[in-house]
């Protein structure tokens, strides 16, 4: 959808439970996500955070800039941490609360996964939020397996070899209840997701794209059209998986030229004609992968 | 009422007494028996809370933790490179303040790969601020792990209480199994702080700077040494209402003794009879069993073997590099007396290697003919 | 059992817990870079004569207030019905969804509001009433809009018509089919209701005299449209049969019988020419053609009456010109034609056609109408001393509308006007303008920039009249590069419906475009990027994420300067500019 009338604000929605004079980058596209995901599911809301950009721009002792109780766990055990408080307030029959898992990139695809793994498996009751900024951006730009190909980390100077992880399929193939992708480029969407994921029970997971000036080398007001840009050339498309198997587009690429996103980042700025080609190449066959698993075929 | 049971199964119903609200476990051999027993609770109706059958040991830590923090009652088990794994997340308890109780039952850690009873697993995790208490028998294991929730929130500290792999774990013994409203009296009904608080607000555990860190540590470490009142208060109030009790640590004819052995968990019922037989044979010989390992009862050691000239210290476990675990912190402690006794230290039963009391006797003599202390551990093995 | 030597009531001292705010942090500091919001001008409104804030109307109408949309129309143009209708739409040439997809249909729009929307006359009356009197000669589109604005400024105005009903070429020149007189009645009478008085009947120079009416008034504003047709230059002109197209469209818009042979021949390519055409088609002719001495691409008239006209059967010779009449036993049998090539440009910049030699040709016809241009017919303003031009145009100053006689004005076609009805309405307003700044004593030159819109010779009425309502940075217009598409859908255009076959159409004189339905309407109103009309999207306030720019209900959106970091993101992705970052990094 374009810009036309947010339709989805209600007066709940208004309120914010992030304070600001918190310590994140100018253009941060995390502090955004946190943001809208909690005006979402407001006051009655635990939150987990691990180590990454979210923990330490969110908190500094003695102060927070969150208005919800929240909770700076080990980086790579979002999930079972959640899991705990989610459980926890079942047996105190508090369970009104909504507990919430905020996770990078490297702490949901790399040494969260096997965590994760377990969370899905079990099924628990909480929303894992994954703020996907393409690497290990607050020890300073590593890769990290969310790295699409090729592109320049402080890790990768040459280019990342491995593709980025299909983790959506990982997630289905848990065949939990409700799985997303959304991004902050696109805040009724996620914002429409964070709401649907809030009325389900069991365990949740949203794979958000949250870009980063400082790590993908681009000018810190691009955040959100970098954002769209990401959904519009196909290489990030917006959708639902429920129960594993049931996928829904839920914005339909303009299938825009890689290019157009490639250009404005400087992590790509070394990509030749070939490399440019490929992404093309990857970016058209997920996008057909995509729409056929929307109309079931496996 | 006395019932045959394993270490591991007195466990299940000391975790079922306590009224404990939140398991997560991990099966390892030889814990697995706790959890399958806990899982049959569960599947009856009759444990009072929820099971989260996790996929590590880590994540159980993980989870307990945060129900912990949540405000109820946790539990979890676990041996050798389960407690290993969780090495991150014990001092993520501690440094929390969690009152998480958990089983370790003592196993080898691998390489090389063995099962046997071993006290280096749970001994590598000394510095990690949870107090540990060494259980000789599976009754005095099921009794310790009611108390260790009693301390563990009177003083939000984690609680580790160990086992024998095997020995106690799996060996059958007639057991005391409490009635369920004397541990209603003893053990409150669970009032752990909920620290997520919606009305009032707050972000829990972020990062501080390195004096805040200074005194956050300072005040777990006075907060530690604060326990060791509350351990001897909560064992006489356990034996007040239950009728048993062990202390921090337990000396056998120690007064005038020439020579004491000192053991730890179930090599102590060894012990026992290895003494007796020296006092048969004359020796004035005598036992210190060391139950509470953190907090160090340096006070009650000091007492015990300060007018005793010769101590021989029997260790299952090793620290590569030094020597036997138990000896070290046992020579620590007593090094601000003006006369200290000669202690000779002794690894012995690595990996549930048998001991046998007549091996235990041997240590005691040579140490008692001993004149010069040993820098270097004594190993005995029969082979 | 509680112990006394240990008391943990207080876990904020045992473990590290934070509850204090981030606020304290003032990350304001980190730039001097904040964002401002400043509604800015969109290049429809730039390329609108009239100067209509075409963004903003579009704005209300996506809130669903279609009356205020209207409200917004009429600040600048009493006649939207009619422009509705017939405007030659330059704010679509300029629209810049063009460069996305396809123009928005802002004609289309622009009639749906005049035929949907709800009039406040309350709100269009005047605040105070001016002593003074104007005379306006002429009701056509200039003058009804110079009568329109002026009685909004509080001013009696009296209009003198020529003809039986006010309009001008609105009513005697366009036919029903294209513009019915109901909209006409309607949109006029308002003008009348806010106080206008018109005098119909009154050809001034014979019922009345110039000079006369202006001793009573304290200024006058001719605006007596073109009328007179001119000739084609050819022998036989005055032969039964042929017809001059003004006087032919007039006759029957007086309601007079109209009559036509079968074979109608129209030469012109202006719009009259093809009202001409489509008017014969409909009172008997059986085959119509147009014959243009120039190319398609050179043809005056809209583009899609050009397409009207060949949908209704009536062929169109192009590059062809009337060379002399041909009779049949004393009458009219065809026109002897001769085929033309486009040469270089004239002084109009058009391309001149050159008769090709030996290229001649016979178009068979019983009735000939010529439609090769208008001119004015007031030889009665000599009467004050003005002087007509060697077309018979009024002399005046085209940026104020002022002739050489003081108080005395001039616009619209009798003027040298762009021939075009939003260009005369946008004349008659000028001349409002002019005639307020004379009577009050106020700098014309100075006013007019102040609310002048862009570079084009249009003003906002609504900035002339209150420059702190809504203000607008009326020189700041909203490029195509600026506007941010990623925020936007592709979508097909709307376009007004032709509910009639053509073979139905040319029976009758009913309209034969419908409006747009609400809901297609809605839908392309959708299709509106607003260009830097500010329409609380929200996209600032929810991707800020220093939650540094609040919604307040008084000013729309708020910027709390202490935390915003300058990163710009508002700025950037703003759909449609409103958003300037001021100061530097």
């Amino acid at each position: 959808m374009g810009a036309e009338g947010l339709n989805i604000m209600t007066e709940e929605m208004e309120k914010e439970y992030m304070r600001p004079g918190h310590m994140a980058c100018p253009g941060c596209g995390v502090a955004t996500t946190m943001r809208l995901v909690l005006k979402v599911l407001g006051e009655k809301t635990i939150v987990v955070i691990i180590p990454g950009c979210a923990a330490v721009t969110s908190a500094n002792y003695p102060n927070s800039a969150l208005t919800v109780p929240a909770f700076h766990s080990a980086f790579e055990i979002a999930a079972p941490t959640a899991g705990g408080i989610a459980n926890a307030l079942k047996i105190q029959g508090r369970d009104d609360i909504t507990t919430l898992a905020f996770a990078g990139d490297g702490g949901t695809f790399d040494i969260g996964l096997q965590s994760l793994s377990g969370a899905a498996d079990r099924n628990d009751n909480f929303i894992y939020v994954c703020l996907d900024n393409e690497a290990y951006m607050n020890t300073g730009i590593q890769s990290s397996s969310a790295t699409p190909r090729n592109a320049w980390t402080m890790t990768t100077p040459g280019g990342r070899r491995g593709r980025k992880k299909q983790f959506m399929q990982i997630i289905a193939a848990h065949r939990i209840p409700y799985a997303a992708t959304a991004s902050m480029g696109y805040p009724q969407d996620l914002m429409e997701k964070v709401k649907k994921a809030k009325g389900i029970k069991g365990m949740r997971f949203i794979h958000t794209l949250a870009p980063c000036p400082t790590g993908w080398r681009m000018p810190e007001d691009l955040t959100a059209n970098s954002a769209m840009l990401a959904v519009e050339t196909k290489l990030f498309p917006l959708y639902e998986i429920v129960d594993g198997t049931e996928y829904r587009i839920t914005h339909d690429s303009k299938g825009l030229p890689v290019g157009e996103y490639l250009k404005i980042q400087g992590r790509y700025r070394h990509f030749n004609e070939e490399e440019i080609k490929d992404l093309q190449e990857e970016a058209d066959e997920e996008w057909d992968r995509l729409v056929a698993r929307t109309k079931g075929c496996m | 009422m006395k019932q045959l049971l394993s270490g591991n199964y007195a466990v299940a119903e000391a975790v079922h007494l306590a009224k404990v609200q939140f398991v997560a476990a991990y099966p390892i051999t030889p814990q697995t028996p706790i959890y399958e027993k806990l899982s049959e609770m569960e599947n009856k109706g009759e444990l009072n809370g929820i099971m989260m059958r996790v996929e590590s040991e880590h994540s159980a830590m993980a989870a307990c933790i945060s129900a912990s923090l949540t405000g109820v009652r946790t539990f979890t088990a676990t041996a050798s490179q389960g407690i290993a794994l969780m090495h991150e997340m014990l001092h993520f308890a501690s440094g929390n303040r969690v009152p998480v109780v958990m089983v370790n039952v003592n196993r080898v850690l691998s390489v090389p790969w063995a099962f046997g009873s071993d006290q280096s697993d749970s001994l590598s995790q000394r510095d990690t601020g949870w107090l540990q208490f060494y259980c000789e028998d599976a009754q005095e294991t099921l009794d310790t792990v009611i108390q260790a929730y009693q301390i563990a929130e009177q003083a939000l500290l984690p609680v580790m209480v160990v086992m024998d792999g095997f020995f106690t774990s799996h060996f059958i013994e007639p057991i005391e199994i409490p009635e369920q409203t004397l541990i209603d009296t003893f053990l409150p009904e669970v009032a752990i702080p909920r620290r997520f608080d919606i009305q009032n607000p707050a972000y829990l555990s972020n990062v501080v700077n390195p004096s805040q860190f200074m005194r956050f540590r300072r005040r777990s470490f006075e907060d530690m040494e604060k326990t060791k009142p509350l351990i001897k208060e909560t064992d006489s109030e356990y034996r007040r209402i239950v009728g048993r009790g062990y202390g921090m640590l337990e000396a056998v004819d120690t007064d005038e003794a020439e020579i004491v052995l000192v053991t730890s968990g179930a090599m102590t019922g060894t012990a026992r009879v290895a003494i007796q037989s020296l006092r048969e044979k004359g020796y004035r010989a005598g036992l210190l069993k060391m139950k509470a390992f953190r907090p160090f009862p340096t006070q009650e050691v000091q007492e015990a073997l300060k007018d005793v000239p010769k101590v021989a210290v029997v260790d299952r476990n090793i620290s590569i590099g030094k020597e036997g675990i138990f000896c070290q912190e046992l020579k620590a402690a007593l090094y601000p007396l003006e006369h200290r006794p000669m202690i000779t230290g002794y690894i012995a039963g690595l990996c549930g290697a048998d001991v046998s009391p007549d091996m235990l006797e041997e240590m005691a003599l040579e140490t008692l003919h001993r004149n010069k202390p040993e820098d270097l551990p004594i190993w005995v093995q029969r082979d | 059992m509680k112990h006394d030597s240990i008391s943990i009531e207080d876990i904020e001292s045992i473990a590290p817990l934070s509850r204090e705010s981030t606020e304290i942090f003032l990350t304001g500091h980190w730039s001097s870079k904040k964002p401002i919001y400043v509604d800015k001008t969109s290049p429809c409104r730039q390329a609108c004569p009239i100067g209509i804030d075409i963004s903003r109307a579009f704005y209300e109408a996506s809130e669903g207030d279609y009356h205020e949309a209207l409200r917004i129309y009429r600040q600048d143009n009493p006649l939207p019905g009619i422009c509705g209708r017939v405007c030659y739409h330059p704010c679509e040439g300029d629209c810049n969804r063009k460069e996305f997809d396809e123009a928005v249909n802002i004609r289309g729009f622009e009639r749906f509001l005049s035929d949907r929307g709800r009039v406040n006359l309350e709100r269009e009356a005047p605040s105070r009433l001016r002593r003074e009197k104007i005379a306006v000669i002429g009701s056509g589109p200039a003058g009804l809009s110079a009568s329109y604005h002026l009685a909004r400024l509080g001013y009696s105005v009296t209009i003198y018509e020529a003809l039986p009903e006010p309009g001008g070429m609105l009513r005697y020149g366009i036919p029903e089919y294209r513009l019915p007189k109901e909209v006409l009645r309607k949109e006029i009478g308002y003008i009348q209701q806010l106080g206008v008085e018109i005098r119909t009947g009154v050809r001034v120079g014979k019922d009345a005299s110039l000079a006369d009416i202006k001793r009573d008034v304290h200024a006058v504003f001719i605006a007596a449209g073109a009328h007179g047709g001119m000739r084609l230059g050819i022998a036989g002109e005055e032969l039964p049969g042929v017809m001059e197209g003004i006087r032919f469209l007039r006759s029957i818009n007086l309601g007079e019988k109209g009559k036509t042979g079968q074979r109608v021949a129209v030469i012109g390519g202006g719009n009259t020419a093809i009202d001409c055409a489509r008017t014969a088609r409909r009172i008997g002719g059986r085959e119509v053609r147009i014959i243009y001495r120039r190319s398609k691409a050179e043809m005056p008239a809209l583009a899609e009456d050009v397409a009207s006209v060949e949908k209704e059967g009536i062929r169109i010779d192009f590059l062809a010109a009337p060379k002399g009449l041909i009779l049949d036993k004393g009458r009219l049998s065809g026109i002897e034609c001769a085929r033309m090539e486009l040469g270089s440009p004239d002084g109009s910049g058009r391309l001149q056609p050159i008769p090709i030699k030996g290229s001649d040709f016979i178009v068979p016809a019983d009735t000939v109408i010529t439609a090769v241009g208008q001119v004015p017919e007031v030889e009665f303003v000599r009467e004050l001393g003005l002087s007509l031009s060697q077309r018979g145009m009024i002399e005046i100053s085209p940026e104020n509308t002022m002739t050489p006689v003081e108080g005395v004005f001039a616009g619209g076609d009798c003027a040298g006007g762009k021939a075009f009805v939003a260009d005369a309405i946008a004349s008659g307003k000028l001349g409002a303008f002019a005639i307020s700044c004379f009577l009050e004593g106020k700098d014309m030159k100075r006013e007019f920039q102040n609310h002048r819109i862009g570079t084009r010779p249009s003003f906002s009425f609504q900035h002339f009249m209150d420059p702190e309502k809504d203000p607008v940075d009326l020189k700041g217009v909203v490029p195509f590069d600026q506007i941010n598409t990623l925020c936007f859908p592709h979508h097909a255009r709307n376009n007004n419906p032709d509910p009639l076959e053509p073979d139905e159409s040319i029976k009758t004189f009913k309209e034969v475009a419908s409006g747009l339905a609400p809901a297609r309407m809605e839908d392309e109103i959708s299709r509106c990027f607003k260009c830097g009309t500010c329409t609380q999207c929200d996209l600032c306030f929810l991707l800020c994420p220093d939650i540094s720019i609040m919604k307040d209900d008084a000013s729309g959106y708020r910027v709390k300067e202490d935390y915003c970091k300058g990163c710009s993101i508002c700025a950037s992705t703003c759909p449609r500019h409103v958003i300037e970052m001021r100061g530097d990094k």
